[in-house]
């Protein structure tokens, strides 16, 4: 049984009674000790997708099994256990850790609220985390703002990881973070994995992070899941074409890769009502195209691929 | 000096300073910039490229101030010209792209009266001529029915789109030197390259130098003639793009390239090499600002700070240069020669 297993989610918002599926039947799994990436541009669900497995929103439709417990409906009184396992790091290391607290009690916060009574087991938990994220202990005396953006994100992740989960969502941890800091931020996700036995659901607008970084890789588009590939065929033989463009535009430090195909168009730009939703920026798109919405079709080797051609 | 005639660069800065009143935040950086081509400008967040980028047009936040050096444009010092004259020159001779499209459009003027604008206040042109040539500027960079986007307003454009009109806006009077900083940065993927793309059609067609502010070298790989790299108000490595990314010389320039994740990696494999530390650990230290976290640190780098030096022949703006004791103490011998 897998860890995570969501089935069909859909999560929706509405304004001015006009109704917005920024999650459109989405299905994927997540087995323990997996890294699974998720990729996609700006608008395209991801972080909503993200959002609603940690249950800080509620789909419209479908279901989240953690563990093989359907959380999907869970009022917040029942979630709290849940929130145990799984956790998440967000973006913005300047937005999400409260200015006006220690860091010792950010990082103290969930392990009270989660019913571990015991001071000492508190510290000793809150110990050996900062020791695994090399902050020090003089540290938890300290206040955000006196930490740089790096350090900051190594405490969002901290702060996760108090609790022992078994999944983490990851929601663009490095993408606020300088280039050398990026490295040192992604070495310590690898290393805190092997240590602590993690799963990971990486989300990502950046797709050569993700696929240094994960065994999996799923790459959405308006919604939905276009490709689910893992690491060896995501490299050597993506299906889908957007995730072919997505790759062809990773501009490349080796000066003799030139950026073969640039696709035109915009995310958002004219959804179209039937058929593919990429068909309006896809270049190979054909009339069947047109009419008819590829579903996501698992293929023999255990990848799935949603495109008619492909 | 015996060098072969060049043509003169568009742009040189010369030893420029900017300081704030706590302290210095650029430190005497020198480049220039030939006709046509471009200079990429990188380095990480706070090493002061982007100022370097705001003070060519005396565009700085209100408490920086540019505390020494030249900016030298068609022979005038746009350190000391007047503000009259540097009027003329912003829009015209020297225009700036920023990094947010979403908040450097007036949100409640039309896209079409801020193209218009420049052209009217530049070129002297009619209304009606002015309008005409912004419906030309909007087909230029790529928007699609340009007669009716010209009458829109920017909350009706998607970001790509919005920065296309800030290029539409910046390249309208042919300027010389086009200053992009991080003009991709706040765009996804498939949209920074129609962007980059964009840019380097009208850099040829116009026939314009840019300067191109990024913190990602593979868009310095993709759309550069040459790459300064700067750290902590520096510059520590300046060279050709196809000299640089064949080998840098400094180690900060290495570590750099090294750490953006590789082409074939995966992490069961090998982990990304880091650069330990933070920038903020160089502060208040004597000798290179780099030591702190530079793998192959000696004695020697904490007594002085290196000057940049050529390692290769040719003068500092045009050769290739790095700011490191330990390169320029055994530079002459080996370096010197495998290039040059």
């Amino acid at each position: 049984m897998p860890l995570l297993s969501v089935e069909n989610l859909r999560t929706s918002y509405t304004s001015r009674g006009h109704t917005l599926h920024a999650v459109d039947g989405v299905s994927l799994e997540v087995a323990e000790h997996e890294t699974v990436g998720l990729v996609g541009e700006s608008g395209c669900g991801k972080s909503t997708l993200g959002k609603t497995i940690v249950r800080l929103l509620r789909p419209s439709d479908g279901t989240i099994r953690l563990d093989g417990q359907d959380i999907s409906q869970l009022d917040e009184r029942s979630l709290r256990p849940v929130r145990r396992s799984v956790q998440m790091v967000f973006q913005d290391p300047f937005g999400s850790l409260n200015p006006r607290q220690r860091i010792g009690t950010i990082l103290d916060t969930p392990l009270k609220v989660h019913g571990i009574r015991d001071p000492e087991e508190r510290r000793r938990r809150i110990l050996d985390i900062t020791s695994r994220i090399s902050i020090p202990p003089e540290a938890l005396q300290r206040y955000p703002h006196e930490f740089s953006g790096g350090q900051r994100q190594r405490i969002g992740i901290a702060r996760a990881l108090v609790l022992n989960p078994k999944l983490v969502v990851c929601d663009e941890p490095v993408s606020a973070l300088d280039l050398s800091i990026q490295a040192q931020i992604l070495n310590l996700l690898v290393d805190l994995k092997r240590d602590l036995g993690l799963a990971y659901l990486f989300i990502s607008h950046d797709l050569s992070v993700v696929r240094y970084f994960a065994d999996r890789v799923l790459v959405m588009y308006l919604g939905r899941i276009v490709e689910s590939a893992d690491h060896a065929t995501l490299w050597r033989n993506p299906r889908h074409p957007y995730t072919r463009a997505l790759l062809a535009a990773i501009p490349s430090a080796r000066q003799d890769k030139k950026l073969a195909a640039v696709l035109a168009g915009e995310v958002g730009q004219g959804i179209p009502t039937s058929g593919c939703r990429f068909r309006t920026r896809c270049p190979v798109a054909v009339k069947q195209c047109e009419t008819d919405d590829p579903a996501l079709r698992k293929l023999a080797d255990g990848n799935a691929v949603a495109c008619h051609l492909a | 000096m015996s060098l072969p005639q060049r043509p003169h660069p568009v742009l040189e800065v010369l030893d420029l300073r900017i300081g704030f009143p706590r302290g210095e935040a650029v430190h005497g950086i020198t480049f220039a910039i030939e006709h046509g081509k471009t200079l990429a400008l990188v380095g990480e967040s706070g090493c002061g490229k982007s100022l370097t980028a705001f003070s060519i047009l005396r565009l700085l936040p209100p408490a920086a101030s540019i505390a020494g050096g030249q900016v030298v444009f068609n022979g005038q010092d746009l350190a000391t010209v007047s503000a009259r004259e540097l009027r003329r020159i912003r829009g015209k001779g020297i225009s700036i792209i920023l990094q947010e499209p979403m908040t450097s459009l007036n949100p409640v003027l039309t896209i079409g009266a801020q193209i218009c604008e420049i052209i009217r206040r530049h070129e002297g042109l009619s209304r009606s001529k002015a309008k005409a040539r912004a419906i030309e500027l909007l087909d230029l960079v790529g928007i699609a029915e340009p007669q009716r986007r010209h009458d829109q307003f920017p909350h009706n454009f998607s970001g790509g789109m919005r920065q296309r009109v800030m290029i539409a806006i910046a390249v309208a009077c042919n300027p010389q030197l086009l200053i992009a900083d991080e003009p991709t940065t706040a765009l996804d993927v498939t949209i920074q390259a129609q962007v980059m793309e964009l840019l380097d059609r009208l850099r040829h067609q116009l026939s314009m130098a840019m300067l191109l502010i990024t913190h990602d070298l593979g868009a310095v790989a993709q759309w550069a003639d040459r790459v300064a790299v700067m750290y902590a108000g520096r510059i520590v490595e300046q060279a050709s793009v196809g000299e640089f990314f064949a080998g840098p010389k400094h180690p900060y320039s290495q570590g750099l390239l090294a750490s953006s994740v590789g082409d074939e990696a995966h992490y069961t494999d090998r982990r990304l090499t880091e650069i330990k530390g933070s920038v903020a650990s160089a502060a208040g230290a004597t000798g290179c600002s780099f030591a702190p976290r530079c793998p192959r640190v000696a004695a020697a780098c904490h007594l002085a700070q290196p000057a940049l030096a050529t390692i290769a022949p040719g003068a500092i703006r045009a050769g290739w240069s790095v700011a490191c004791c330990q390169l320029q103490a055994q530079g002459g011998h080996t370096d010197a020669v495998a290039v040059g």
